[in-house]
């Protein structure tokens, strides 16, 4: 104990961090000792009012954040249900289970934050690297457990007509405050199922449901959420990017136009590319006017 | 411990993981993605998790505090004299006089207002441990653990927060006129 400043067994002996012989010798030299008592006495004086100092018992978490992350907990358990166990299976390529092996999550983490213009462009896309892994996990989360579920949507509020998919528009346009583009589908053989609010993956986001039509003899299904642009998705807009490529089980792509930002997840890449074709207004300029991997 | 028992353990402690994310981040947006970055990964984690004495509190902040720390960069680091000294090591010679004043002498109004100052100027890494031992009450043991630092290294950083922060304070007592006659006469260290 040469080495060991006096003061901090005192310190220590304070904070109930002695035990056998230091404790005893602690208490001896507390009991003969004045000024050592004192110092006792300083050390949790100080510790007491570092904890007043530093208590923000008052602060909790924000209700959406809560929101958020009880989704993330549920969906754990409804996703594993849907594909038959594949959120833990490292074999899914997309995936980040938790059993994979760390070097395959590396580069999937990797893969994941990639992100890739739509076209085949040797350079990387200027919103490179935007959507953090944990976010396309979120995204493609949900979407299985919506779509497998949508009674899992909450309600929006304010909507009074979710039924038609020719009227939504308007009614998104209220909510949003922001015009949108047609959002039928079924030109393509995506039919409208619902809307309902999203905790993620912004603020104010709505989440559509979109299942392939029965005729085209597919199952698959597409996922929208739109909400607010409010500035933090850092790409051009009119522009589609590539959150998640085929190699993924869900897809994903994003953009942003006119003041509304936009996910898409699909089971198929064939479908979330025609997708993204329909939404996006003939108006906007294509990346590809500026940039060569655009779609 | 089965999936479900886990998942209500851990959203149990979100406010505590969101009040340190936030002495952390120190901006609600910042803290609460590290929050949900946090989530995400002890969900991922689940299996890793045991259930020992401190319970899931100290293994969430344990991930959040990896999560911060990937975040800022370690290049970003503050550096804190000690952070290397083998466990209970620490010289006598870097350490900050003692006080001796009473603490229930000064007004406590004052006393909350120039700790909060003090403790909102020390380094991230002297304000966590402090967090950690103060309001979370966790053992020095713990405390190392949820840091990955050493043992000694944890007693080094609460050592000299405390004695900035004794300081800060020893300036509100000569202010005050405070002197305690008891132990007026201590000899100081340093």
């Amino acid at each position: 104990m040469s080495n060991v400043n006096p003061e901090q067994p005192i310190s220590a002996f304070a904070d109930g961090e002695l035990s056998g012989q230091p404790r005893q010798e602690m208490l001896s030299r507390s009991a003969s000792d004045e000024q050592v008592a004192a110092k006792v006495s300083h050390q949790r004086q100080l510790r007491d009012a570092v904890a007043r100092a530093m208590d923000r018992s008052d602060l909790a978490a924000p209700a959406a954040l809560r929101s958020r992350i009880e989704a993330i907990a549920d969906d754990a358990d409804r996703v594993e249900a849907a594909e038959g166990g594949a959120f833990h299976e490292p074999a899914v390529v997309g995936w980040i289970g938790r059993w994979a092996p760390a070097a395959a999550a590396a580069v999937l983490f990797i893969a994941a934050l990639a992100v890739v213009n739509l076209g085949r462009g040797p350079t990387p896309p200027p919103g490179a690297g935007i959507i953090p892994v944990g976010q396309v996990e979120m995204l493609t989360k949900r979407h299985v457990s919506c779509s497998t579920d949508v009674s899992k949507l909450y309600e929006i509020e304010g909507m009074t007509d979710t039924a038609s998919i020719s009227a939504l528009p308007a009614a998104l346009a209220q909510t949003l405050g922001h015009a949108t583009p047609g959002l039928d589908l079924s030109g393509i053989g995506y039919n409208f199922e619902r809307i309902g609010s999203c905790p993620i993956p912004g603020k104010d986001a709505v989440h559509l449901i979109y299942r392939a039509d029965p005729s085209t003899g597919r199952a698959d299904r597409m996922s929208l959420w739109i909400f607010p642009d409010d500035g933090r998705l850092p790409i051009p807009a009119g522009a589609i990017y590539v959150a998640a490529d085929d190699q993924y089980a869900h897809p994903v792509l994003v953009w942003r136009n006119a003041g509304i930002a936009y996910f898409l997840v699909g089971d198929s890449m064939e479908g979330v590319e025609k997708a993204a074709d329909m939404l996006t207004p003939a108006g906007v300029q294509k990346a590809d006017d500026t940039a060569p991997s655009a779609i | 411990m089965d999936s479900t028992e886990f998942r209500e353990l851990a959203l149990a402690e979100m406010d505590s993981v969101y009040r340190m994310a936030m002495h952390l981040a120190r901006h609600p947006d910042d803290a609460a993605d590290l929050v949900q970055e946090t989530y995400l990964k002890a969900f991922k984690a689940e299996d890793r998790f045991e259930l020992r004495e401190p319970g899931m509190r100290p293994w969430l902040f344990k991930i959040l505090h990896n999560n911060f720390y990937t975040k800022v960069g370690k290049a970003k680091r503050e550096p804190t004299l000690g952070d290397d000294l083998p466990e209970e090591s620490t010289p006598s010679n870097i350490d900050h006089p003692e006080p001796a004043w009473d603490l229930a002498s000064l007004d406590w109004e004052q006393v909350d207002d120039r700790l909060k100052h003090a403790i909102d100027e020390l380094p991230g890494h002297y304000r966590e441990v402090l967090l950690l031992w103060a309001v979370e009450n966790l053992k020095y043991r713990e405390i190392a653990d949820v840091l990955g630092v050493a043992l000694g290294t944890v007693m080094s950083r609460l050592y000299r927060a405390r004695g900035i922060l004794s300081e800060k304070l020893g300036e509100l007592a000569a202010e005050s006129g405070i002197k305690m006659a008891a132990i007026e006469g201590t000899k100081r260290d340093g």
